[in-house]
């Protein structure tokens, strides 16, 4: 698995597909860190949203990487199609974490107030959440669910707008909204905790529909 | 042994591609299967090797590991040939040394004219083509699917391909390719069935009625090349026994070429067409 997970981060990174999802995420960590500080946990929860259309875009670019062609190889070298899903979800976790230490590390640098270790914890969950959902959206996005490139930008489009303005729909909007507007409540890390619970269920979920539709559509 | 039953295949709720089909693929043997454009051979392909799954029937006892050589390879990664294989070689389970090392050597054998170290995406359909076959062959494998393995290959390299094929085969490797041609039988393979319209023709099934078809058997000769020149419907070997299918209009050439070539005629027989 870890050699199937290094090929497909090299198929990413010689791509250059990755390039304009991971400036944006970088621009947005700039531009909130290079003001009068907000608020911790009001500044990831800004970052956490960002994250969802960023990791959709991401592992859109990660799965349509390889050709249909070079995708049947993969499988059948890595002995099924599960094993190539499986491994595209956890490449595409390996840079959600990395996004992830880059978005909760450089506020700690600006900040001048102490940090409770708590916050850096909400921080962490709702940007978990954002991410896992992001990869559920985009493994949806990608071949063979969905083949041309418009039709699965309108598709991710749809998806990550929903997942984000709908109105407390777990679990990004309301992982989201607790760190924005949720402050300083008790339970916030439960509450945090279960829609990251959410979003791996989200995530399981579309796994099992990708492996579905590549063993009976095919992978083209 | 790797078999295929009663394989049926549908893309969404259009037509049948592929209608009931049987197929055995024993531990060392080649099986080619010869048809013409969108008779439905690259699809049963993807069915033996895995990449698809049936929408009837059963595959059964694939071995592992299998190797996979699709039609065309294009590729869109800018990975190079050398990396993208010492990755598949690393998947294989292989280290990096033995899988780079391994790599260049297929390289090298099927004579890659591009850079090995330059992007995929900039080798030409052959050169592609070859590291499509060395990703296959990195590590011995048990099952090899060639979807029409000589498309795209100069024919220099072609000799070099058919020594491989060899060379798995006697580890005991089962291979299954198609052609669109009978040509494939230059492989020696040791059954050659044709597919038609998403059907496999095999023994007393004539592909057209109107026309009757002739069973000859044959013993005794050894080197196959011979038939590649000749338009057969199904082949199959065993034990120096060769039963080959063959239109009526070319079962004279059959016999003249098989007694040239030192081959016993043990029967001739009618199977199928007008006058059943």
């Amino acid at each position: 698995m870890t050699a199937l997970v290094r090929y497909q981060l090299a198929v990413l990174t010689t791509s250059q597909r990755f390039l304009p999802p991971l400036l944006l995420f970088l621009v947005t960590i700039a531009v909130l860190n290079s003001d009068t500080p907000d608020p911790l946990l009001h500044l990831y929860g800004i970052s956490a949203g960002v994250l969802l259309p960023v990791t959709t875009w991401l592992t859109v670019a990660l799965v349509n990487g390889e050709s249909p062609e070079q995708l049947a190889i993969s499988s059948v070298t890595a002995r099924g199609h599960k094993r190539t899903v499986v491994a595209s979800v956890l490449s595409a976790l390996c840079v959600v974490l990395v996004l992830t230490a880059v978005a909760l590390g450089v506020p700690l640098m600006h900040t001048a107030t102490p940090t409770q270790v708590v916050e850096v914890v909400d921080g962490l969950l709702s940007h978990l959440t954002s991410g896992l959902a992001g990869i559920a959206a985009g493994l949806l996005c990608s071949r063979p669910l969905i083949r041309r490139p418009g039709t699965a930008l309108a598709a991710g489009l749809v998806l990550v707008l929903a997942l984000a303005f709908l109105r407390n729909l777990p679990p990004v909007n309301t992982s989201v909204r607790l760190l924005l507007t949720g402050g300083s409540a008790p339970d916030l890390p439960d509450r945090l905790a279960s829609d990251a619970a959410v979003a791996l269920i989200l995530l399981t979920a579309s796994a099992v529909v990708t492996v579905r539709v590549r063993t009976v559509r095919g992978v083209r | 042994m790797f078999r295929l039953e009663g394989v049926g295949r549908r893309y969404g709720r259009g037509r049948w591609a592929l209608v009931d089909i049987d197929l055995t693929v024993p531990p060392g043997a080649t099986v080619a299967v010869v048809g013409d454009n969108g008779a439905g051979k690259s699809t049963l392909l993807r069915i033996a090797a895995g990449v698809l799954g049936p929408s009837r029937g059963r595959v059964l006892c694939r071995p592992a590991p299998v190797g996979y050589v699709p039609e065309r390879f294009p590729v869109t990664t800018r990975m190079s040939a050398l990396a993208y294989l010492r990755h598949l070689g690393r998947v294989r389970g292989l280290g990096t040394a033995t899988a780079t090392r391994r790599a260049e050597e297929l390289l090298e054998r099927l004579a890659l004219t591009g850079d090995p170290t330059g992007p995929l995406n900039a080798l030409s359909k052959g050169n592609a083509q070859k590291v499509a076959l060395a990703q296959a062959l990195l590590i011995s494998p048990e099952l090899l699917v060639l979807d029409e393995p000589w498309s795209g290959l100069d024919a220099v390299t072609h000799p070099v391909v058919v020594d491989m094929l060899a060379e798995v085969r006697a580890a005991g490797c089962a291979v299954l390719l198609t052609d669109h041609a009978a040509g494939v039988t230059r492989v020696a393979a040791s059954a050659v069935h044709r597919l038609h319209r998403g059907r496999l023709v095999l023994n007393e099934t004539p592909l057209n009625p109107a026309e009757p078809v002739f069973r000859v058997e044959l013993a005794g000769g050894g080197d196959l090349d011979w038939l590649s020149t000749l338009d057969i419907r199904a082949m199959d070997q065993l034990d120096g026994h060769l039963t080959v299918q063959i239109e009526a209009g070319h079962r004279h050439a059959l016999l003249q070429a098989a007694l040239e070539h030192g081959w016993l005629v043990e029967s001739l027989t009618r199977v199928g067409g007008a006058g059943q």
